[in-house]
């Protein structure tokens, strides 16, 4: 469910706001919804990393991937494909940092003021 | 626990930081990498660069258009634009070269405007500054107010830069072209001064090419002998533009003809010291010659309805020039109720520069005439305050220049005129391309206002030969010849342009200053500048050649280029009776080296029949046998080219010694001349050596040398070329010329054609284009100079336009369209321009736009 909302906020706001955007929602899903850092740090990552790679992997295919083999040259990568998980690591990495972030936050904020978690 | 409660106290914090310093890592630049969050984001990141297919028709309302306008773009993304007014034509024409060339126009406009350390930061500051002291954004600044003061020019400016804005406008920044992203800053408004600056860098790039440095250091080291010899302004024998027997039109003038040699007074009593050494500049992109190419020129022919297979004339033109991605020029074709015209326009000016409209066509060269002088001075004091002029102090006006650095505080600069011009460079400054003397005020036409925007405006309205001398009226600079021919039958060839009066070799090296009567005396009037209208031969050729025989009297410079490619071209056409449009394209394409196979049957006489190793001896059989042709799969061009280079190297070395690089040595046409009248002179001596060596044994030494240095081996350039292109691995084809042949390079390996991203991005550049052509050849292809745009226009009743050029309509390297002609460029094909008669009609059309006000 978390997943779902990462990848759909990310990929909503992504249109407007800076790259950096996906911190934002994974840092409140992390925040408020993550058990453990792990499943937060996953959820920022592949919310992110899935709605990168996705609209990467759909523009590079109407493209004939065109402009990646000419990006990857650029970037002295040694196939284009790895371009596509560079994006999709990037995004996800922020995510992911975001996400934990989140978590550790909402941890240390509980301690202050203990509530159940919902 | 202690440490377990501050632990889970500073965990949240410390991760945010952390969050924090990875989002700004992702916000910078880092060793030469674009910002890599910004740019691999899929939102507004390079992928929103991705071109998908062909794009839908489309209807824009864009504020500023008066009424609509209809663009028809065909299958090769050439727009075709149907405008009801002046007005909405070049705002359309804006709009569409914005659209396609954004980047490229905005980055040429600063660099001429000295403003590329803005985007760029410090490494550009020099670049810049050199911009500015020599006047080049002040020269724009003083282009615009004349256009403001001619009206038609001006407006055609603002209604350019107002689609382009319009266009920018409309963009979002993750539409923004890709190189904005690269180097991560924003496009700006586009301005009528960039139109201007965009004019000044074509000047710049057309008529700073000169040698006057050079030369008069040569003339201090041998005297002037030396320069009437090997330095003439003019040889006899050599096909001028005009040819030989034109009558000319004007009352013969009172002053000096031109004798072809600097007069007495043009020699300076005491020369400058040669230039101090420099060190090759490190920087990556900077280690090119920022000179202009001395080789920047251009073929152009006219044929007369009687010499052509159709009968009618035919006009063809191929501009040379630095061949670059995105291309220099774009093609479109303009229609308001008054014209249509149909040609290539340089991204960021409104009409055409070359083309045809119904009724007329007209394409141009390079003039080559001397509008580049330098002027030395004598400053009372280190302030450089006040100069000497006719025995009296001037004082000089100070320009500041405000530098603009990304990344660093402002540079402020002084920038110092006098009566000539700017003084670029003060004592002890570092020379920018090693060819501006220090203290000597620079006397350059383009500095002067003109308003060549105007003529092109004109000219492609007009509508026969006295409306098109009369268009050109206000293209100043630099001088060009202009070919001519219309649909009723008349070819022409004007050399035309503003044209200082000098004398004999006025300014071919730096004129003293301080001594009153060295300024330019006026200009040559209309009536006096070469021309031809329908000579009796029948066709007309230009290829930078001198203008005109001896019997013109006026001087116009000394750096014309050398005969070679004008003498070819001329052989072609005048054994041609009976000329089509693939015939004309063939001439344009023809590899002949006409200085090897007048150089070669000279050289192979001097080597004889010497004792040679196999490897030897296969170098001269395919010497022997060869047709002159330097096509890709050719060893011989290659054997010949360095044989040639290592004679004239051994002939000029030992005199002009270790730092010969500060002096014009003789054209290698000069050397050539003196190895066929003189070769028994004492110039082929090495100076340096006890024996007396002569040509015979120059010419034995430098076949060894160029075997050996033509030898195909694993060099480490050819594995770096390996590794960089997989076109390289594709072109080496077999080859049939001789059993030897993969023993020594070919000529597309020798002289890989490159056509690179202005940037000098090798990733978005077209690298080891296998092509054929020469420096002296007809098909003037350098490694990464050369023909830039060929075009035929067969002047039927309604004129046929062929062209091609090497890039693609596009700038966007996302794009089909970015780099779609080069390959059939390389192999010498061509497209039919389809000139539209209405937006709608033929199946030619790929999509349209429809744009409308609001």
């Amino acid at each position: 469910m978390q997943l779902i909302v990462m990848f759909i906020t990310t990929f909503l706001g992504g249109w407007i706001f800076p790259w950096w955007w996906p911190a934002v929602p994974a840092y409140v899903l992390g925040f408020w919804r993550s058990r453990t850092g792990t499943t937060a740090f996953l959820m920022g990552f592949f919310g992110t990393a899935g709605s990168w790679a996705m609209l990467a992997g759909w523009l590079n295919a109407r493209n004939h991937g065109l402009l990646a083999m000419r990006i990857a040259d650029l970037m002295k990568l040694p196939a284009p494909w790895l371009l596509l998980v560079l994006t999709g690591a990037t995004g996800g990495l922020i995510g992911a940092l975001s996400g934990w972030s989140g978590h550790a936050m909402g941890k240390w904020f509980r301690g202050i003021n203990p509530k159940p978690i919902p | 626990m202690e440490a377990q409660s501050v632990w889970r106290w500073i965990k949240p914090w410390a991760a945010l930081l952390f969050l924090a310093m990875v989002i700004s890592l992702g916000n910078r630049n880092i060793a030469g990498l674009p910002p890599l969050g910004k740019f691999l984001n899929p939102f507004l990141g390079f992928w929103q660069n991705a071109e998908p297919g062909v794009p839908h028709d489309a209807k824009l309302r864009l504020p500023g258009l008066i009424e609509p306008v209809a663009i028809s773009f065909d299958r090769r993304g050439v727009p075709h634009i149907f405008a009801q007014n002046a007005h909405d034509l070049y705002f359309a024409q804006g709009y569409v070269t914005a659209r396609d060339r954004l980047w490229q126009m905005e980055a040429e406009a600063m660099a001429a405007a000295g403003r590329l350390a803005e985007i760029l930061g410090p490494d550009l500051l020099e670049h810049d500054r050199f911009q500015r002291r020599m006047g080049i954004p002040r020269a724009a600044e003083k282009a615009l107010e004349l256009f403001r003061q001619d009206g038609e020019s001006y407006d055609a400016a603002e209604a350019y830069a107002q689609g382009v804005n319009a266009y920018i406008d409309g963009l979002s920044p993750g539409r923004w072209p890709l190189e904005y992203k690269l180097l991560d800053y924003a496009p700006s408004r586009w301005t009528p001064l960039n139109t201007a600056l965009i004019i000044k860098h074509m000047q710049w790039t057309l008529s700073a090419g000169g040698n006057d440095l050079a030369l008069s250091n040569t003339l201090a080291k041998f005297g002037p002998e030396f320069l009437q010899r090997f330095f003439p302004s003019r040889r006899e024998g050599v096909p001028p533009v005009i040819p030989a027997g034109t009558p000319w039109h004007f009352p013969k003038p009172s002053q000096p003809v031109d004798t072809g040699t600097p007069a007495p007074s043009a020699v300076m009593p005491s020369l400058p010291e040669p230039l101090p050494k420099l060190a090759p500049d490190p920087r990556p992109g900077y280690d090119q010659e920022r000179k202009p190419d001395p080789g920047n020129g251009s073929n152009n022919f006219v044929i007369s309805a009687a010499r052509t297979h159709t009968g009618y004339p035919l006009l063809a033109n191929d501009p040379h020039l630095n061949l670059s991605l995105p291309s220099v020029w774009y093609e479109t074709q303009l229609t308001d109720p008054d014209f249509s015209a149909y040609g290539v326009a340089l991204p960021g000016t409104p009409s055409l520069l070359i083309g045809f409209n119904r009724k007329i066509a007209w394409g141009m060269t390079n003039g080559q005439d001397d509008v580049f002088d330098w002027y030395r001075l004598t400053f009372r004091d280190s302030t450089l305050s006040d100069y000497l002029q006719g025995g009296k102090w001037k004082p000089v006006r100070r320009q500041i220049e405000v530098l603009h650095v990304r990344g660093a505080p402002d540079v402020i600069d002084t920038v110092i005129y006098t009566q000539y011009g700017p003084v670029p460079l003060k004592s002890g400054e570092r020379p920018w391309n090693n060819n501006e003397p220090a203290l000597h005020a620079l006397r350059w036409l383009a500095l002067d206002p003109s308003d060549e925007i105007l003529a092109t405006l004109r000219v492609t309205r007009s509508q026969d030969f006295q409306e098109f001398s009369d268009a050109l009226k206000t293209f100043h600079c630099p001088a060009q010849n202009f070919a001519f021919a219309s649909t009723n039958g008349d070819i022409a060839m004007l050399h035309h342009g503003l044209l200082p009066r000098k004398w004999a070799g006025q300014g071919r090296i730096p004129l003293e200053g301080s001594q009153p009567g060295n300024d330019w005396s006026g200009w040559l009037a209309r009536e006096e500048e070469p021309s031809v209208l329908n000579p009796p031969q029948g066709w007309l050729a230009s290829a930078n050649q001198n203008p005109t025989d001896s019997t013109y009297p006026y001087y116009l410079g000394a750096d014309f280029l050398n005969s070679a490619r004008a003498e070819r071209l001329g052989q072609l056409l005048a054994s041609s009776d009976s000329v089509d449009v693939d015939r004309a394209f063939g001439f344009m394409l023809d590899d002949y080296d006409l200085h090897a196979a007048r150089t070669l049957p000279m050289l192979l006489r001097h080597l004889g029949r010497p004792t040679l190793s196999p490897r030897d001896s296969a170098a001269l059989h395919a010497l022997s046998h060869w047709d002159y042709r330097c096509r890709s799969n050719r060893i011989a061009p290659v054997l010949f080219d360095r044989w040639w280079r290592a004679l004239y190297h051994s002939v000029w070395q030992d005199e002009f010694g270790g730092d010969g690089e500060h002096y014009q040595w003789p054209s290698k046409e000069e050397t050539w001349r003196l190895m066929t009248v003189d070769p028994a002179s004492d110039w082929f001596d090495d100076i340096t050596t006890p024996e007396k060596e002569t040509l015979h044994i120059l010419v034995a030494r430098a076949f060894v040398e160029a075997c050996a240095a033509s030898q195909a081996g694993p060099s480490l350039d050819q594995i770096k070329l390996r590794q960089s292109d997989e076109v390289t691995r594709r072109s080496v084809a077999p080859d049939s010329e001789i059993g030897w042949s993969d023993t020594f390079v070919k000529w597309s390996r020798y002289r890989p054609v490159e056509i690179r991203h202005l940037a000098n991005l090798p990733a978005l550049s077209r690298m080891n284009i296998s092509t054929g052509g020469c420096a002296e050849c007809v098909n003037a292809l350098k490694s990464q100079h050369g023909p830039s745009w060929r075009m035929v226009v067969a002047m039927d009743r309604k004129p046929r336009g062929y062209g091609i050029y090497p890039g693609g309509q596009s700038g966007n390297p996302g794009s089909r369209h970015y780099d779609d002609f080069i390959d059939d460029w390389a192999a010498g094909r061509h497209y039919a321009l389809s000139f539209m008669e209405s937006p709608s009609g033929s199946g030619e059309s790929g999509y349209h736009l429809l744009l409308r006000g609001k």
